[in-house]
């Protein structure tokens, strides 16, 4: 976009037409210059009518259930930055052999708390946890009475997926994940997931300057062969610190 | 807005009852996903309730700024999912376009329609799908089969007479 002017650059990021390279650059720009960021309100007041042509469409009422479950872990959170948030902090105490993580196992109470109110919508909560600092996200579906994930994301790079409930594929068709990274409009693959069980997916790829977002795609069997999803992204998190 | 920036979840929720349905439409159109969808409009919600105090009235409504919100929150998820994303699922509404006369329930949607119908039907259409659909100007080119430097030349002369008229 060299050359031209503050008002055409937040014309055209209002109207919604930069890539996530262009985007991400008028963001920046905006947040260092008044100016800018003055262009780009006048632009939104201008352009905000247009979307009287979209009709209203009610969201499943799950996404208010979800929603108010985050707020309340917001609002007891510790340490909060952004939309991360601190797992609370519990002692250490001697656990046995097979017994979950306290993170973990809070996690899947909660996990399971939500499939059965059986009205969950995808959605990802990322949790930093204190130490080692792995991160975890939960992807589950919007209709009840089907699956999604766990995942860890461990500081070495290792995800860790834990498939919970019923997950939904054809023979012919895997999971796959990728990482999503700001400031870039093609995602990198980062492995396939599991249906059932634990899957442990070792990667290098997973961005080490910017938040990402996790995705999940469902691709033929073996996954995408092109390197960029090419069947339907059919879950997403919330932003992950690098 | 104001009573959601002091922590009042009853305002919150009302402000979820009137907008939501909205927002979810506006992001649908974008994700045309109903999973991400949603997860766009949870997000956008959670940071209305975390950033209420930083609204300003006096640079918008308040669904602006949450539309807003909503729109780039969508935006960011689709570019940064990739091109495979936006042929997916459901065919643009491009009979809706043609519709301004929705725009006129307020003054401004009446001087936005206005000037829109002094643009050529080819060019409005080009800037009501970039808002509409969020299509990039990559993807309005492959849409329309346009080089990618006309669809760009043609979108900022047309946001340029825009702001002429909305100006004037």
């Amino acid at each position: 976009m060299s050359g031209t002017s503050d008002d055409d650059r937040a014309g055209l990021y209002v109207l919604g037409a930069l890539n996530a390279e262009e985007m991400r650059a008028v963001q920046l720009a905006a947040a260092r210059d008044p100016e800018l960021a003055a262009e780009i309100a006048v632009w939104e007041r201008r352009l905000a009518p247009l979307t009287a042509l979209v009709e209203p469409q009610e969201p499943p009422p799950s996404l208010w259930i979800q929603l108010e479950a985050r707020l309340m872990r917001i609002s007891g959170a510790p340490d909060r930055v952004a939309e991360v948030y601190q797992v609370p902090h519990q002692r250490a105490k001697p656990r046995r052999r097979g017994t979950p993580s306290p993170a973990l196992a809070w996690w899947r109470n909660a996990a399971y708390g939500a499939m059965a109110v059986a009205a969950v919508l995808a959605v990802a909560l990322v949790y930093k946890a204190p130490a080692p600092r792995s991160k975890l996200a939960m992807l589950l579906p919007a209709r009840p009475g089907e699956g999604g994930w766990l995942l860890t994301v461990k500081p070495n790079g290792e995800i860790v997926a834990d498939a919970q409930g019923a997950l939904s594929r054809g023979l012919d068709q895997d999971y796959e994940l990728w990482a999503g990274e700001d400031g870039s409009d093609r995602p990198v693959p980062l492995g396939l997931l599991s249906v059932t069980g634990q899957s442990v997916i070792k990667t290098s790829a997973l961005p080490t300057r910017r938040n990402y977002l996790l995705l999940v795609s469902l691709e033929k069997k073996g996954g995408s062969v092109s390197g960029i999803p090419t069947g339907p992204v059919v879950f997403s998190s919330s932003e992950v610190p690098p | 807005m104001q009573r959601c920036a002091q922590g009042d979840r009853a305002a919150f929720r009302a402000l979820y009852d009137r907008h939501a349905a909205r927002l979810y439409a506006v992001a649908m159109r974008i994700t045309r996903h109903a999973n991400l969808a949603a997860d766009t409009v949870q997000e956008a919600f959670i940071q209305i309730w975390q950033n209420a105090r930083q609204f300003d009235s006096a640079r918008g409504s308040a669904e602006g700024w949450m539309i807003g919100l909503t729109r780039y929150r969508a935006l960011d998820l689709v570019r940064r999912a990739g091109p495979a994303l936006q042929p997916l699922g459901e065919e643009p509404d491009t009979a809706a376009f043609d519709q301004l006369d929705k725009l006129d329930t307020t003054a401004d949607g009446r001087a936005l329609r206005q000037c829109l119908e002094r643009l050529e039907p080819s060019r409005r259409r080009l800037v009501v799908m970039a808002f509409v659909e969020g299509f990039s100007h990559a993807e309005l080119a492959a849409q329309f089969v346009i080089p990618l430097g006309t669809i760009k030349s043609t979108i900022r002369r047309s946001l340029a007479s825009l702001r002429e008229c909305l100006d004037a």
